[in-house]
């Protein structure tokens, strides 16, 4: 048990600087760009590929997050209706959703080679894709990972306030 | 017939509470696999995922997100109120008419219902309690105010059809414009009707004079300068949505600021946030990719046209149809599980019997709204109850039921004249 805590705290650790970071910086790269090509018509060189290899770090990068704490989509009406269910259908969630993002990490380390071996690159700045298909692929398996962690210890992560009561 | 199987399938583990992006993408590529093969679906699969997420144009979605998780860091909630109550509060009812339009001001720089429900309802509720405002109707008024957040632009649902069906975000925004005034127009009159026959429900307030007035609203300027500079600069076509989304977002940052309300700490807080909240979007977005290849290859769209053709149902029969399904699946399923579920089925067929894909939007996200707030899922209901516990539930859906009337005559009139909708936009 002490194993998976160390092991979910540093995921936790890793990721929320990366996709906080690579989030601010999609924010610094747009406005940057905007400015650029407005006030003194110089965009940034690049911006658009730049953005987009970012958005590849940032998106994949919380995806652990997002199965770690529980945060999915999810609908919960059986559960609702039938509370005696809901462990049974916790487990079946979880280990669902372990396996497809798992599977989903195969396919895309699999694609990744793919774009390898085509040496697949950015039009502008002539950079690999290939690299960023297996981070994806990694951080599906981190996120398959998360899934199972979440089965067995809960961590609603940290929690917004907002309004008047703070 | 591995349509119908899959979508049954997707539809069971939905309920089954696996999360909706996991059992879209299993199904998808299952399916997909069993009709062209295992490679072309591994192949598919993981290029969706990869072009899905390597994308310039889809940082507009964490880029508004981010936006509106400032903007209710900053608490501008409590200026929009009190300026509406400044001005409208001294009338009967007025507290609940300043809530609406608060919160349609709120909704005009937030794309989320849960965010402008849950920070309105902190706002507007005490105040209306301490003037003897019946729960029934205070309740009502911010469970229906929220879902503005969704109608008024910027708005997720839109921008998350906009994406799955590659409809211009711009043109979309736009046409929220007008539904999203006629909505709070007729939640106001709404409010009105119900005050003159429960003159009980609604007290009118202390009046405030014109220097408190003016004082009241001057404080809200920063959210009509955000909404000029978002909607504004995507109507004159100075920004593509994506580059409003970052400008809105850096002026939310600079109002944050401004107002000594972030640190970095809570700065890096609401960015994991917006993190976290892009992914959990992304990877459903993904997966209603996959499963509308799936349902593609397995002739869906040909199967439902041969159908409709079959019943010798008309354009206008098709879409009440639509509607109908809609409010029975607003019954079962959240919001965003339902627009990505059925989009992928239903927009083809729409677009193919000749409606407007931006009006076709604005009508989803109409309904939306009325599952938002209806029974038994009702989310802005449930997220009303944890913020106001102690308002009985029976009540909360009680006073949700007045504004149905509303919502459901907002429905009639834009499918009665699409005009209202595609008028903003056409002017582009």
């Amino acid at each position: 048990m002490r194993a998976v805590a160390g092991l979910s705290r540093l995921l936790t650790t890793v990721l929320q600087p990366v996709v906080a970071l690579t989030l601010f910086a999609i924010l610094v790269v747009m406005v940057a760009d905007v400015f650029g090509r407005y006030l003194f018509n110089r965009p940034i060189r690049g911006a658009y590929e730049i953005t987009e290899f970012l958005m590849c770090l940032m998106v994949a990068g919380a995806l652990p997050l997002v199965s770690l704490w529980g945060r999915h989509v999810e609908a919960s009406l059986v559960a609702d209706l039938a509370p005696r269910l809901t462990p049974a259908l916790f487990w079946v969630a979880g280990v669902a959703s372990a396996l497809v993002f798992g599977y989903l990490a195969i396919l895309l380390w699999g694609y990744g080679g793919q774009l390898s071996r085509q040496n697949a690159q950015s039009l502008f700045g002539g950079v690999p894709r290939a690299p960023f298909a297996r981070y994806m692929a990694v951080m599906c398996a981190l996120a398959a990972l998360a899934s199972a962690i979440a089965l067995i210890r809960h961590d609603p992560g940290p929690q917004l306030p907002e309004g008047r009561d703070e | 017939m591995t349509a119908a199987l899959g979508l049954a399938l997707v539809f069971l583990l939905i309920m089954a509470r696996v999360p909706v992006g996991v059992a879209m993408l299993g199904v998808g590529f299952a399916g997909f696999a069993a009709v062209v093969g295992v490679r072309p679906a591994s192949f598919m699969t993981a290029q969706t995922a990869f072009a899905t997420i390597n994308s310039y144009s889809l940082s507009v979605l964490p880029l508004f997100l981010l936006m509106g998780n400032l903007i209710n860091r900053s608490r501008i909630s409590v200026e929009l109120y009190d300026a509406a109550h400044a001005c409208l509060g001294h009338w009967r009812g007025g507290l609940a008419q300043a809530t609406i339009l608060a919160c349609g001001g709120f909704a005009a720089i937030s794309g989320s219902s849960m965010a402008t429900t849950a920070s309105m309802a902190r706002v507007a509720y005490p105040s209306m309690r301490r003037y003897g405002y019946a729960d029934i109707l205070s309740a009502g008024s911010i469970a229906a105010g929220g879902t503005l957040g969704i109608l008024i632009p910027p708005s997720v649902v839109l921008l998350v059809y906009g994406i799955l069906t590659e409809t211009s975000i711009s043109k979309l925004f736009i046409a929220g414009i007008v539904p999203g005034i006629m909505a709070v127009a007729l939640y106001m009159l709404t409010i009105a009707v119900i005050v003159r026959l429960r003159p009980d429900w609604g007290p009118a307030a202390a009046r405030s004079d014109w220097v408190a007035r003016r004082a009241a609203v001057a404080k809200v300027w920063p959210v009509l300068a955000l909404f000029l500079l978002v909607m504004g600069g995507i109507y004159g076509g100075i920004f593509t949505p994506t580059e409003a989304a970052g400008g809105g977002a850096l002026g939310a940052l600079m109002f944050a600021m401004a107002r000594g309300v972030l640190t970095l700490r809570s700065f890096g807080a609401v960015l994991v946030e917006t993190a976290v909240t892009s992914a959990m979007i992304f990877f459903v977005i993904i997966g209603a990719m996959v499963l509308g290849n799936f349902l593609n290859v397995a002739g869906l769209p040909r199967m439902l046209r041969e159908l409709i053709s079959a019943l010798n149902l008309s354009p206008l029969g098709v879409m009440a149809v639509i509607c109908l399904i809609y409010v029975l699946l607003g019954m079962v399923l959240e919001s965003m599980s339902m627009i990505l579920l059925t989009i992928p089925i239903l927009f083809p067929i729409v677009v193919g019997l000749g409606f407007d894909p931006v009006w076709f939007g604005i009508l989803i996200v109409m309904v939306v709204e009325l599952a938002l707030i209806s029974p038994p899922i009702g989310l802005n209901v449930y997220l009303l109850r944890s913020v106001l516990p102690h308002i009985p539930l029976r009540r909360i859906f009680a006073g949700v039921f007045l504004f149905l009337i509303p919502d459901l005559l907002k429905l009639a009139l834009i499918i009665a004249f699409p005009a209202l909708v595609l008028w903003l936009p056409s002017m582009m």
